[in-house]
């Protein structure tokens, strides 16, 4: 679906991203993990064409990325942000119809149509927001507002999602819903999903694939299990880990153990 | 000179109002817009250049006529809500409304003198703005 070869981002001197390969495919969840300016943030807006690659190409269904028009990759790519920008006072149901907008005939100027409308309410349903349509986006709490932002990435119909460190507002049972979200549209609509995050933990429960990054390169690919090893971790992150098995999923659980407790 | 400002000002009103759904997304921030779909470069070229015009040409034609740009586009987004859909061409056909108005009150509240329309103008605008004002 999207595919990335030898991407190399540059930003004047510094190199952010440098000879990344990846490629997303239906059903599944990549997980981007990585110390802070490790260029994970920088790959993920490559991926949509907001920032522009100094060399690699990026192939969306086997076209060319740059050669794509604005309209197209967005009926095909959807955003998570952090955050909405949220410059000017919206209701929540015309948040979520912004999403429609690769889709309509009239861009220009014209009504959204039944279908656009029908399609809100399934995902307002979806992401439990339906009671809070007409209220304005900067009235909700935090955990909302990210549900907004989510509904409004599936209101595209995009089936590649790209999520940028999209539960980082959010408190422990909103994560788990959010990447729950991401985890249905993979695995009913065959969507394929990348995300960044900083928790390592999450990733290794909804991810199928982990891509760890260090100072612009993936230094390491591979399933949850394969990825998350101890002497990888602390090469990467600097830090004393554990790593044991998840009590419920049996998958690998990380654990940061600070210098103060090495000796125990 | 007269049928030209009305050719710019048909053709400009006209194609800013076939970007409002553009300029609605723009109005959330220009990630979301981009994101969405949006061609954030053109559209705010696009959106300069004919503002640009649209003032510069309606200067040209009748002189600086205040307060009609600052306080009708205010009333009708806080009338019609903030959909640049229905806001932009009502602000159109609101400033014209305005305009007339107070031309009219100006040729006649003194007849057989004349006001400027500026002084009209700002007689309404003025106040208007400062409640406009208060209330943001």
């Amino acid at each position: 679906m999207l595919d990335a070869r030898d991407l190399t981002i540059a930003y004047d001197d510094r190199i952010a991203v440098a000879d990344v390969t990846l490629s997303l495919k239906p059903g599944e969840i990549t997980a981007i993990i990585g110390p802070n300016g490790a260029g994970k943030s920088t790959l993920l807006k490559s991926l949509n064409g907001q920032v522009r690659p100094s060399s690699g190409t990026i192939l969306l269904d086997g076209q060319p990325l740059e050669r794509l028009n604005r309209r197209s990759i967005s009926r095909r790519i959807a955003v998570v942000a952090q955050e909405a920008e949220l410059r000017f006072p919206v209701t929540v149901i015309e948040f979520v119809l912004g999403g429609r907008f690769a889709w309509a005939t009239n861009a220009g100027w014209g009504w959204e149509t039944e279908h656009d409308l029908q399609i809100a309410g399934a995902v307002l349903r979806e992401t439990e927001l339906s009671e809070l349509s007409g209220r304005l986006m900067n009235e909700l709490s935090g955990g909302e507002r990210q549900r907004a932002l989510m509904a409004r990435a599936l209101a595209t119909e995009a089936p590649i999602l790209l999520l940028d460190e999209p539960t980082a507002n959010l408190d422990l049972s909103h994560q788990a819903t959010l990447l729950t979200l991401v985890r249905n549209r993979c695995d009913h609509n065959e969507a394929a999903a990348l995300v960044v995050t900083h928790d390592i933990n999450l990733a290794a429960q909804f991810a199928d694939n982990l891509i760890l990054m260090k100072q612009g390169r993936a230094v390491h690919t591979g399933t949850p299990e394969q990825v998350l090893q101890p002497q990888i971790l602390q090469d990467v992150f600097e830090v004393t880990v554990l790593v044991d098995a998840h009590p419920v999923t049996g998958g690998p659980r990380v654990t940061p153990v600070h210098d103060t407790y090495r000796h125990l | 000179m007269l049928p030209v400002t009305i050719a710019i000002a048909i053709a400009g009103a006209l194609t800013l109002t076939l970007n409002a759904r553009s300029l609605n997304l723009l109005m959330l921030g220009e990630r979301d817009a981009f994101d969405l779909g949006v061609e954030v470069g053109r559209v705010r070229v696009v959106v300069f250049l004919v503002a640009s015009l649209l003032v510069g040409s309606s200067v040209a034609a009748s002189g600086s006529v205040g307060y009609v740009g600052l306080v009708v586009p205010h009333l009708a987004r806080l009338s019609l809500g903030s959909d640049n859909r229905i806001s932009i061409p009502a602000a159109a056909l609101g400033g014209a409304v305005f305009v007339i108005v107070a031309d009219t009150l100006a040729r006649t509240v003194i007849a057989p003198r004349e006001l400027p329309v500026g002084a009209i103008t700002a007689l309404i605008g003025a106040p208007l703005f400062i409640y406009l004002l208060k209330r943001a």
